[in-house]
């Protein structure tokens, strides 16, 4: 029994230390990975709206999977979006800027 | 401005052809126009009047109301587009999916075939109704309806909550919660999002995570550097214990469907959340309070339950797929104190604890189409429970199936299980279960 609860731990923290090992260097697409800052820009960064887009279409591909599946653009309205966007902003503690980016990606891709 | 040009244009076509008059009409000046020359002024004027008329018609009318008095000017015709837009986005916003609330969720079937039991299958809607009457405010509440044993419907409120957004960092809310504790009850219920039919075995009636609060709480995200915290915290009635007065079998346990608070003493609890990149999560929980019910013979007791989780989802290039890692831990300790369940003393020390960790991998870059839908999941759980406690058999686990997603919300799962009770025959296990998002 403690054999097997031993053996199992370890392939998880074996199969997470070798996902760790692959992010520090890259990640999966290949590319560098970027900086949180980057895809979470701080309140006072400029509300640049391609930028956000851009930002939001990041938050949007990295984050949400974490705990599902995306979603594609065209599976709800932009007035649906923003409601789920604010559901979403509640439940996965996103900042205000995390928010915005990610609805304003969702709502120009749809 | 063409009008202006036309008018300068025809006034010297005028001068000039004054002139000429005057010229031809002077007794002592014999040089007369020819009549081709005439013919060409004449022309030049006419098509000069007729670009003037043009222009007229063309021109919108003033704001003073002059314009063509026998038909609508510019402006009517400017005020009623205005109108029918007002009226067209009116009707817009009265269509499904165009107004500010809306009705999304999950159901699923579910077929179990465990031994000694018997087979049988389970159905569940669970629709969530989300409404956001302004920018910063958001009501949610999801209802699961289901069948019990006798066909009767059941219909649980999973929880009703409204919450206000302050600012960037910080939400607050109140109502009925799915308690910010782990993973598992906030973020992975939804049957279209848990990678197997049931949950953890530190969940549910048995488990010791507490699922759903009722109370207040204050939550947000905040970056630091090129990092990442979340935080959630809340005041809840708490969770109850067991004193076995009702339920022998169950004296010691906590339960958490404590929505009249049995002690007027509200538990407080939160988790921390550290994402050094977006790909991988640490967390830390907590919930603390009294848990013993008012005027009860068991005393004062204080029950801490204590939890870390971690989360590392990602594709990975060299193993062509999505590779999904979580793991979480909760622990509770409750203080000593005696049970007289049947009316005979009883004494444990009731410290509970469990675990799951879980791996899912999707081939979703596989060069076989195919194989980009399935997901090949894994899970191992345990539930440590106190010796000498009424129920003190420790639970183990073993999970591995094979989910078939449909489309990015709807799955169909097969799941082998076996699960190994101290004391007793091990019970092998099926499950199938067919989720679906909405």
């Amino acid at each position: 029994m403690f054999t097997r609860k031993s053996l199992f731990m370890m392939a998880v923290a074996g199969a997470a230390g070798c996902g760790t090992a692959a992010l520090t260097g890259c990640s999966g697409d290949g590319q560098t990975t970027a900086p949180l800052t980057q895809v979470a820009p701080a309140a006072f960064a400029p509300r640049d709206s391609a930028a956000l887009e851009n930002a939001g279409a990041r938050i949007w591909a990295r984050n949400c999977i974490r705990c599902h599946n995306i979603r594609t653009p065209a599976s709800f309205s932009d007035r649906q979006w923003g409601i789920i966007m604010h559901h979403m902003r509640v439940r996965a503690n996103l900042t205000g800027e995390q928010h915005e980016a990610v609805l304003r990606f969702l709502q120009a891709a749809n | 401005m063409k009008t202006t040009r036309a008018c300068i244009g025809c006034a010297c076509l005028l001068a000039g052809m004054a002139g000429n008059i005057v010229r031809a009409q002077a007794p002592d000046d014999r040089d007369y126009v020819t009549q081709e020359q005439y013919d060409a002024l004449r022309r030049d004027f006419e098509t000069l009047k007729a670009e003037m008329r043009a222009d007229r018609q063309n021109e919108p009318a003033t704001a003073s109301g002059q314009g063509e008095a026998d038909g609508p000017t510019w402006l009517d015709l400017e005020r009623t587009r205005l109108r029918m837009d007002a009226i067209e986005a009116t009707l817009e916003e009265s269509r499904a999916g165009l107004s500010n609330f809306m009705v999304t969720g999950f159901a699923f079937t579910r077929f179990v075939n465990a031994e000694r039991m018997d087979s049988t299958f389970t159905a569940k809607f669970v629709p969530l109704f989300l409404w956001q009457p302004t920018d910063r405010l958001l009501f949610q509440a999801e209802i699961e309806f289901g069948l019990d044993g006798q066909g009767e419907t059941e219909v649980e409120l999973e929880y009703a909550e409204a919450s206000y957004i302050i600012n960037d960092y910080l939400t607050l809310g109140a109502g009925k919660f799915l308690t910010p504790f782990g993973l598992f009850a906030e973020r992975l219920h939804p049957a279209w999002i848990n990678k197997f039919p049931d949950m953890p075995l530190i969940y549910g009636h048995d488990g010791i995570a507490p699922f759903t609060s009722l109370g207040i709480y204050a939550r947000g995200g905040v970056p630091v550097g090129s990092t990442m915290f979340n935080y959630a915290i809340y005041l809840s009635n708490g969770a109850s214990l067991n004193t076995g007065e009702d339920e022998p079998d169950e004296a010691g346990m906590l339960h958490f469907e404590n929505f009249s608070d049995i002690n007027n003493n509200k538990s407080v609890g939160g988790r921390v959340g550290f994402l050094p990149i977006p790909e991988v999560e640490f967390g830390f929980s907590f919930n603390w309070g009294k848990v013993n019910p008012s005027g009860s013979e068991v005393g004062d007791v204080d029950a801490f339950i204590w939890g870390l989780d971690f989360t590392y989802v990602q594709e990975v290039d060299f193993l062509a797929g999505l590779f999904d890692v979580r793991f979480e831990f909760a622990r509770s300790e409750v203080d000593d104190t005696v049970f007289d369940p049947m009316g005979a003393a009883l004494f444990f020390k009731n410290n509970r604890d469990g675990l799951y960790g879980q791996i899912a991998y999707r081939p979703t870059k596989s060069g076989i189409e195919f194989l980009r839908d399935f997901e090949f999941v894994g899970r191992y759980d345990y539930l440590n429970l106190p010796a000498g406690a009424p129920e003190e058999a420790d639970h183990e686990r073993w999970s591995v199936g094979v989910n078939y997603w449909l489309s990015p919300s709807t799955v169909l799962k097969f799941t082998y299980e076996r699960l190994e009770v101290e004391g007793e025959p091990d019970t092998d296990a099926f499950l199938a279960m067919f989720a679906i998002g909405f």
